[in-house]
């Protein structure tokens, strides 16, 4: 489980996590745009998406078409169980850091 | 309604665009994703806002992950390099038949290279000018009184060209220009320069730009002029001379000027070439003729308003002269035709236009077509030595086109080898010629009369052009054998049917017409020699040998020339000396005239002293020379045997020629004969020649010399320092009298170097593809010619049986050669009054020649195999 996920990919990775049957490239930049306060372009992140596909921590198939795209399918994406386990991976690690936080605070 | 739902798609271009570069299966991803979000953001910030988006990301879509794939392309780039590959190895393995190859293309390549510099520089000609586009130039189309066109002319009066800015409205501007040679002098430095006389607006319509002064005002003071920066150099060692002053001779008399500009060299390529330009106006040379409609000096140049039609202006301007030329106008109506019609020539025509007459140098566009001509030959004769020598080897590359055909090649393939291999050679070929083209641009100035620099040549135009010219030879030269060995039909290779190699009609064709070239140029060359050392061994009728000819730029003052005389007495290495009205071949009066029957001949006049006959070695064959203090003799004249010859029915010697008036003499008397002088080029008839005793020296231009053996640099030093003691106002320029008269030879000597090197070029290149197709014919035969010595035959048999073929093409080209030789040899030789016959042992001769030369070539060539053991070749398999 060392798979390598930068910054970008990982936060892609739990946008497509959270987005069931909805993840593809344009829906991904506006949640990015959403939830992260900051613009992503959709060619990123087509770059990233396929990247994740790649290192199959993500699928894809093919959607239905629908009139604002032009009559043009969406490639839809899906976590797949090894993403998943490497979220949670990565999530587990970063709590054990957190919980040997000092809770400074709480003592007083 | 329909405009506003066009607002709101995509910029069609942009979606165009990512349709073009974006591959099928994710387009619909990509394209499907920008149109949501354009979709989504119009209605968030506005079209206009979400079309730029759009545009920016088809744009940073667009990169190689998202392009098409091309499945042939990495294929086909590393087929190049493997074609490549291949071709530099066949060279390497192959050294003597890629020698012959290689050079055969660098002579073409070179050949071709320089004569497009000529060619580019001849059809550049006034290009530089920025209003190139609507300056003309007044010239006059002129009729003969039967209807019948005489001939053009560019030179027009001198007050035609104020009316003509004040007649039409579409001339903007207007200058004439008209050229002549001054003598310049500072500081006791006198040259003779080439003058310009323009108007004021001159320097506004040329781009000749001014490196000091002001183009306005430079040519509107009096007594200024403007100089080069050559010149400035040359008399200054400077530029900066504004202010400066300098002496300009114009009728025997120093004026000073005033320096109120100085101008950039001249580009080469102008056809106004000078050192000084002076105003009409300003200057009084011309001052005589500037409101006569009679006397033609200048050449008028143009200068058109933005949008005019020439045509139409031409047909306002055919007529003109009418207006102003009224005598003419007047005997226009006797004429049966046109008298004479104006026109206006473009610019960019004036240097190619040698049938005008023009006082500027033109240039035969014809010299540009025929050295088109012969680049052309020479570079189809390389190729056609590389055609040779592939089809040659095609035995040996058969095996693996056969080879190649079996894994699977195709047809296009191997041709697109082939040519791979040809266009390799031809780019090694051209980094050859570069060096070749340099190390003989000396010579090729000479030759073309051009002065192009190294430096100046490595530009753009060059860098682009010599890849071309190597391209399109690699692929001209490639495409025969191509198309020959990619056709090899497997089967037939492998049942040994192949029919290729050695000499088939084709390359015997080929080596037919380089034998008959060879032939053609080589007699060519010796027969345009003949005749050049024909001129030169002829008896001329005198003697110009150690006879120095001074220019006599003290006529006007003959006081002083009497002085000059006393000097010349004076050294004892000057055997007699004597003025004349001009030396010859520097031209002279000519006349005609009637003889009592009616019937004319022209005749020239020399104005002379009686020491003339004694310089020259002219004889006086019946009666006197003349006697300059008789009286008599002023109204007498001695005339050349062919003159008497002419008068012969009517007068002799001692008879009064009656009818005659010319140069101030009437009837005169004819007091001698002297013998007949070639004084013209021996191009021209002998004429009949009149000499007359000349009353005063005013008359005399040139003053000659003879001296007591070749002269010396201390006599030289003599003659200049005792001439400017007696005359240092006056200008001194001398010249040898022998050197003279061979300089009216100078176009044959032209002739003979060109033909010169064509001819090493041809026969260079014919002997390479002699050697190669030998060489090649031996190979393919190798087997025969074992199995024959071992039956038997020894070298000389072989040799035979050899060469026996090439004799065959040799004895086809020549007759092919020899008719069209004595056809264009002829042709040339009509223009000589006095010329060669073509000599039958010349023919001969140059054959005998050219057929001992490919013996010995056929020799080196076959006698590595002639010598060889038979069992060699005969146990290789």
């Amino acid at each position: 489980m060392n798979q390598n996920l930068g910054n970008l990919e990982e936060t892609v990775l739990l946008i497509v996590a959270v987005m069931p049957d909805e993840a593809y490239g344009y829906t991904v930049s506006e949640a990015y745009k959403q939830y992260m306060n900051n613009r992503i372009s959709i060619s990123a992140v087509h770059t990233v998406l396929k990247r994740l596909e790649k290192k199959g921590l993500i699928e894809s198939k093919m959607g239905g078409a629908t009139a604002e795209r032009g009559g043009r399918r969406k490639r839809i994406f899906e976590v797949t169980k090894v993403g998943l386990s490497t979220l949670e991976y990565i999530q587990s690690n970063r709590m054990k850091l957190w919980d040997m936080m000092p809770k400074l605070n709480f003592s007083a | 309604m329909s405009s506003g739902e066009r607002e709101k798609l995509p910029p069609k271009w942009a979606n165009q665009f990512l349709e073009w570069y974006c591959d099928d299966g994710l387009i619909d991803e990509i394209q499907g994703d920008l149109f949501e979000a354009y979709y989504y953001r119009k209605q968030e910030v506005g079209w206009r806002k979400a079309k730029w988006w759009f545009v920016w990301d088809v744009l940073k879509f667009c990169r190689p992950s998202s392009f098409k794939k091309k499945s042939n392309n990495p294929n086909s780039v590393s087929m190049l390099k493997n074609n490549i590959k291949i071709a530099l190895r066949i060279i390497s393995r192959k050294k003597w038949a890629s020698f012959i190859n290689i050079i055969s293309l660098t002579l073409g390549i070179t050949a071709v290279t320089l004569i497009s510099f000529f060619v580019a520089d001849e059809f550049s000609f006034d290009d530089f000018h920025e209003k190139n586009d609507s300056i003309y130039r007044l010239v006059t189309d002129r009729y003969l009184p039967d209807g019948s066109y005489d001939y053009t002319d560019a030179s027009q009066p001198l007050p035609l060209a104020e009316q003509l800015v004040a007649d039409f409205s579409e001339i903007d501007a207007v200058s004439r220009v008209s050229k002549g040679k001054r003598y310049l002098r500072s500081d006791g430095n006198t040259q003779e320069e080439n003058v310009l006389l323009v108007d004021s607006s001159f320097f506004k319509t040329f781009s000749f730009p001014l490196l000091l002064g002001n183009e306005n005002t430079a040519m509107e003071f009096s007594e200024s002029v403007v100089v080069s920066e050559d010149l400035a150099m040359r008399y200054f060692q400077s530029i900066d001379v504004l202010g400066k002053i300098i002496e300009i001779r114009h009728d025997e008399i120093f004026k000073k000027y005033q320096i109120t500009g100085v101008v950039a060299n001249v580009p080469s390529n102008s056809s106004f070439q000078f050192d000084v330009v002076m105003n009409y106006d300003q200057t009084s040379y011309y001052s005589w003729a500037s409101n006569s409609w009679g006397v033609r000096i200048d050449e008028i140049y143009v200068e058109l308003s933005d949008n005019v039609n020439v045509a139409t202006l031409n047909d306002k301007v055919k007529d003109y002269w009418k207006k102003y030329l009224t005598r003419e106008a007047e005997e226009s109506k006797t004429y049966k035709g046109d008298y004479q019609n104006y026109w206006l020539q473009p610019l960019s025509d004036v240097h190619m236009a040698s049938d005008v007459g023009s006082t500027f140098s033109t240039s035969d566009p014809m010299n540009s077509y025929i050295l088109s001509g012969i680049a052309a030959i020479i570079l189809l004769i390389g190729c056609a030595n590389f055609t040779i020598l592939s089809i040659g080897r095609a035995t040996m590359r058969g095996k693996e086109v056969a080879v190649r055909k079996v894994v699977g090649a195709k047809k296009p393939q191997l041709i697109i080898q082939f040519w791979v291999e040809a266009i390799t050679m031809s780019f090694l070929a051209m980094a050859l010629s570069v060096g070749l083209v340099f190390l003989l641009l000396p010579a090729f100035n000479t030759l073309a009369e051009k002065s192009f620099v190294a430096n100046d040549l490595l530009n753009t135009r060059l860098l682009i052009t010599l890849p071309l010219i190597a391209l399109i030879t690699g692929l001209g030269a490639g495409t025969y054998p191509a198309l020959i060995l990619s056709g090899v039909k497997v089967l037939d290779f492998f049942k040994k049917k192949m029919k290729l190699g050695g000499a088939n009609l084709f390359t015997k064709s080929l080596i037919t017409t380089q034998f008959s070239l060879s032939v053609m140029l080589l007699l060519g060359a010796i027969i345009v020699f003949q005749q050049i050392d024909f001129f030169k061994g002829q008896d001329l009728g005198y003697d110009n040998t150690n006879v120095i000819v001074l220019e006599n730029t003290m006529k006007a003052e003959p006081e002083r020339m009497k002085v000059f005389e006393n000097v010349l007495a004076g050294n004892p290495k000057i055997d007699s000396w004597t003025g004349m009205s001009s030396s010859f071949g520097r031209g002279g009066f000519s006349s005609v005239y009637e003889k009592p029957d009616g019937t004319e001949f022209n005749y020239s006049v020399f104005f002379v002293e009686p020491s003339f006959f004694d310089v020259l070695g002219i004889d006086i064959l019946a009666g006197r020379n003349f006697n300059e203090l008789s009286s008599a003799d002023s109204n007498s004249i001695i005339v050349n045997e062919t003159f008497l010859e002419k008068v012969a029915g009517d007068f002799q010697l001692e008879d009064n020629l009656t009818d005659f008036k010319n140069m101030g003499l009437t009837n005169p008397k004819i007091i001698g004969v002297a013998n007949d002088f070639h004084f013209q080029s021996l191009a021209n008839q002998l004429k009949p020649v009149v000499l007359l005793l000349s009353s005063s020296k005013k008359s005399f231009y040139n003053f000659l010399i003879k001296t007591n053996g070749a002269p010396d640099s201390e006599l030289l030093q003599f003659l200049e320092e005792s001439w400017y003691e007696v005359a240092p106002d006056s200008p001194y320029s001398y010249a040898f009298m022998n050197e003279d008269i061979e300089g009216q030879y100078q176009a044959e000597m032209r002739w003979f170097t060109i033909v010169k090197y064509a001819t090493i070029w041809a026969l260079g290149l014919a002997i390479l593809g002699l050697l190669g197709i030998v060489g090649m014919s031996i190979t393919g035969r190798l087997k025969e010619l074992s199995i024959r010595k071992v039956l038997g035959a020894d070298t000389l048999q072989l040799y035979y049986i050899l060469s026996r073929q090439f004799f065959v093409l040799l004895v086809i080209a020549a007759m092919i050669g020899i008719p069209t030789t004595v056809y264009f040899a002829n042709g040339w030789l009509e223009n000589f009054a006095y010329h060669i016959e073509l000599n039958p042992l010349v023919f001969s001769g140059v054959l005998t020649l050219i057929l001992l030369l490919i013996m010995v070539i056929i020799y080196l060539g076959a006698s590595r195999v002639l010598k060889s053991n038979p069992i060699d070749s005969l146990r290789m398999e």
